[in-house]
């Protein structure tokens, strides 16, 4: 039995060595190896992602094999799914959601099944929003929340299961369908959450308003509200109806810097005709009335120039006089001139007009001018290419002859002594085309300019004239450069005027960079302000009238001398101003737009903080020209925080002269100018809206105001509301409440 | 491990060969940051830089110069060469404004989704007032919580 045993051990050892024995190994066996059987599908198989969105669509996976396990193809495969109102499958086999549920993705091949489960799901929320995103809400009072939820491409879905809840709930609670309910003064926030993601609402509970606990204000009164109680403010309702305004004003000290506020009131009604505001008043016959654009045009055009910096070349020209003594008769002459140290009537000299582009690297367009006056402090020229049926040699005179009697001396009085470094003890006033060729509309003009170049060395300003001057357009009757300049009499009538505005920019100019050694130019607004205010002391010059008189209508119509006065020298201050009036939100003094806007509000800024801060005003205008400080740091050193004047000055713009009996820092003792504006334009231009249930969206940008007029009954508090975009209001935004009526 | 050890000897060998005194190189400064504001006269303005007690005087091509005169008051970084006496300036961004951080980008508008794009990626904005919705297409610097407002808000270049 042993033996047998080994005999067969070793035969099936010889087989199994044969078997794995390579073919090659031999020639010993030449049976062929045995046929196998042909492939035939036995088994199927589906794989499928577990859950599909409603709407997605993926491709299902089948697998093969044959009688030996091996895989192979399917051939021709029948798909079909058990609910097609579920998931449906194309042919081949992919397979789209359709519906919420469950169901069998279905593959079959030569008889043969195989199926996967599939369950589709909902679209997952991915953001869900709670509105309105801010509720006020009076303490018992309720407001019903909505939610919308969206998906992650920001398609709304609906019928998604939302639980609410309160973080504060002794402030607020919310029910199961998100109504809220209001419990006690304070703030709480409401969350929704759908699938793990959550939105919020605000709900700021507001304790009742009755005319017990409402703020009651007399006539006159000027309250500035709480962080509080511009979000709810509640007023008014005494015995008797009463009527305010609202001032919302941006104390951002960037100008540029804009917030929008939402203000809305809830038992207000409107003012009455008639009220503070509504006055309409005849427009005197002797008063010239709005209709000429010099002053518009004479901004617009340098506005819309391509400007371009002097930067270098302010820098480099202080380098040298700053080796010398400070004064002015130091300080030339220095550099090439073109305008001679001792001109001669009747000589012809050479004079760079070209006034547009580039001021300072512009190539030099030489123009013949003709010294026609040489006076005590003033040089008249006449450019020798003026268009025919212009100004008489004498009337360019005369004018030279006002700015040397008056301008000259008003400036230097105020602003101190311009430079001199041509050395000629002397300012000149060029009349030149080259000033009506300044590129502008139809029907304006540019009254006259200084340019900053002629300040400046030749050596790194080629344009420069190198001498202290003015370009004044020229009357072109024949209208032969264009017909803006046409009528003599309206051009005339700006020259003065246009002469103390430019000198200003001339002295500051020339002194801060020869003689106090400001580091910079001034700020534009200041700057400009600081002209206007030149003319302003123009008019009371020539008016005879002085600050702090309060000009108003009755006194300019009281001869023909202070109508005249006034429409000469002072009559584009007051349109400026009302054009400032008129969008006061988002214009301000020292906004760096220069616009018209902005010339009126710092003019009227300087003119009120001159009036606050009193002493003698020359001193006060020469603290500021000389300054090596500029802008806000400049105005602040001399009048107090430029914030604190400009809110109170818009304050102002309401409540004064309007029999308020306000304090002195909410009047303008200079000026009436609820008196005199509306003989110019029409009613006060003051902007106002009025506050009712329709929320008022206003944007306000630094410096700027805002005037929300309205009335409340007797025996019925209103409530005022207020908010930005949904949140609160920002700490910079002010709101100061003026009872009028 | 080797070259962790290597490199800090390495370095210790470079700045005991470097440790003797050399004269000062003057580099030229690329990048300042200060607040800018518009000086001169309606004729002729200048861009100044303040920083502390020092004014840089700016100077930039045409549609630079243009929209940083729209930005009296904001604090920038500028980046650009100096150039004389003056910065030549190539670009900028805004930094803050009232002392307050605000993020310099374009408005875009999807839909009702509002977002800002920065060089460092789109920002959504949440509850944007609607004068900045309404500034699609332009250069903003935006201040306050981006995500909840309120925002204040400026322009820089304006739409085309």
């Amino acid at each position: 039995m042993k033996n047998v045993r080994i005999r067969l051990v070793a035969v099936s050892v010889f087989f199994a060595a044969l078997a794995c024995a390579p073919e090659h190994r031999g020639n010993t066996f030449t049976e062929p190896p045995p046929p196998k059987d042909a492939s035939t599908l036995t088994s199927l198989g589906v794989s499928f992602p577990a859950t599909l969105v409603v709407g997605q669509s993926a491709a299902a996976t089948l697998t093969a094999t044959d009688q030996f396990g091996a895989s192979m193809a399917a051939g021709p495969v029948l798909w079909s799914t058990l609910s097609p109102a579920i998931a449906t499958v194309n042919g081949n086999g992919v397979v789209t959601g359709v519906a919420l549920g469950q169901t069998q993705v279905i593959a079959a091949a030569n008889g043969i099944q195989a199926q996967a489960s599939v369950t589709v799901v909902p679209i997952p929320v991915a953001t869900i929003a709670v509105t309105p995103a801010t509720v006020s809400l009076v303490a018992g009072n309720t407001q019903q929340l909505t939610v919308v939820t969206r998906d992650g491409a920001n398609n709304v879905l609906t019928g998604r299961v939302v639980t609410w809840a309160a973080s504060d709930q002794s402030k607020a609670t919310v029910d199961a369908n998100g109504l809220v309910t209001a419990v006690a003064a304070g703030t709480t926030t409401i969350a929704a959450t759908s699938e793990g993601k959550t939105g919020t609402a605000q709900i700021i509970v507001t304790p009742s308003c009755n005319s017990t606990n409402a703020l009651q204000l007399s006539v006159g009164g000027i309250h500035t509200l709480t962080g509080a109680e511009k979000a709810f403010l509640c007023l008014g309702g005494g015995a008797s109806a009463s009527e305010y305004a609202l001032i919302p004003f941006n104390s951002t000290p960037v100008a540029a810097s804009a917030v929008q506020l939402q203000i809305t009131g809830t038992s207000t009604s409107a003012i009455q005709p008639g009220s503070l505001f509504s006055i309409q008043t005849n427009r005197m016959t002797g008063l010239r009335q709005n209709k000429r654009p010099v002053v518009k045009s004479f901004e617009w055009s340098f506005r819309e120039r391509e400007r371009r910096d002097l930067a270098s070349v302010f820098s480099r020209a202080r380098v040298l006089p700053r080796a010398t003594p400070t004064t002015a008769a130091n300080l030339g002459p220095r550099f090439l001139t073109n305008i001679p140290a001792s001109p001669t009537v009747g000589t012809v000299v050479q004079i760079n007009g070209n006034l547009s582009g580039n001021s300072c690297t512009a190539a030099k367009v030489l123009r013949g001018a003709t010294v026609i006056a040489v006076l005590n402090k003033t040089i008249v020229l006449s450019d020798v290419t003026s268009p025919a049926g212009g100004y008489t040699n004498q009337e360019m005179i005369d004018f030279g002859q006002a700015f040397d009697t008056l301008g000259y001396g008003l400036d230097t009085l105020n602003f101190g002594a311009p430079t001199d470094i041509d050395a000629n003890g002397r300012v000149a006033i060029l009349f030149t085309p080259s000033v009506n060729s300044i590129p502008a509309p139809a029907g304006a003009v540019v009254g006259g300019l200084f340019a900053g170049r002629d300040l400046q060395p030749v050596a790194s300003c080629v344009a420069s004239n190198e001498g202290e001057m003015f370009y004044m357009p020229v009357p072109d009757p024949n209208q032969t450069i264009n017909a803006n300049y046409a009528v003599k009499a309206d051009l005339a009538i700006v020259v003065l005027p246009t002469l103390v505005h430019e000198f200003q920019h001339l002295i500051n100019a020339g002194r801060r960079q020869y003689i106090n050694h400001a580091p910079t130019p001034e700020e534009i607004w200041l700057n400009e302000g600081l002209s206007h205010i030149a003319e302003e002391l123009l008019y009371y010059r020539m008016s005879g009238n002085t600050p702090g008189s309060n000009i108003d209508l009755p006194l300019i119509q009281s001869s023909q001398a202070q109508a005249d006065a006034i429409n000469a020298y002072q009559f584009d201050n007051l349109v400026r101003n009302a054009l400032y009036m008129q969008a006061p939100e988002t214009n301000s003094a020292y906004s760096q737009v220069d616009g018209l806007e902005m010339r009126g509000a710092i003019w009227q800024l300087l003119r009120y903080s001159a009036d606050r801060k009193g002493g003698a005003e020359s001193n006060t205008w020469y603290t500021l020209v000389n300054s090596t400080t500029s802008g806000q740091t400049n105005f602040n050193a001399v009048f107090g925080n430029i914030i604190t004047n400009a809110r109170d000055l818009a304050v102002t713009q309401f409540t004064d002269d309007a029999g308020l009996g306000v304090a002195a820092n909410y009047t303008n003792p200079s000026w009436n100018l609820r008196s005199l504006l509306p003989a110019i334009t029409g009613p006060y231009p003051l902007l106002t809206h009025p506050l009712l249930a329709a929320p008022v969206s206003i944007t306000l940008n630094g410096g700027g105001a805002a005037y929300m007029r309205f009335s409340v009954a007797a025996n019925a508090p209103a409530i005022i509301r207020a908010n930005a975009s949904g949140q609160a209001v920002p700490s910079a935004v002010d709101f100061i409440l003026v009872r009028s009526q | 491990m080797a070259l962790g050890v290597i490199a800090p000897l390495m370095a210790m060998a470079l700045a005991c060969r470097h440790s003797a005194p050399r004269p000062p190189v003057a580099i030229e400064p690329d990048s300042l940051t200060g607040i800018v504001s518009v000086t001169g006269t309606s004729f002729e303005h200048q861009l100044v830089l303040r920083s502390g007690a020092t004014a840089t005087l700016l100077s930039a091509a045409a549609p630079d110069s243009a929209a940083l005169s729209r930005l009296g008051g904001v604090e920038l970084l500028v980046v650009g060469r100096k150039a004389g006496n003056h910065f030549r300036v190539e670009h900028f961004t805004a930094l803050s404004v009232a002392g307050s951080p605000v993020v310099d980008g374009v408005v875009r508008n999807y839909g009702d989704r509002v977002v800002l794009e920065t060089v460092r990626g789109p920002l959504p904005l949440g509850n944007p007032p609607a004068g900045l919705r309404a500034l699609t297409g332009a250069r903003v610097w935006i201040g306050g919580p981006l995500k909840s407002g309120p925002n204040t808000f400026g322009v820089i270049v304006p739409p085309q």
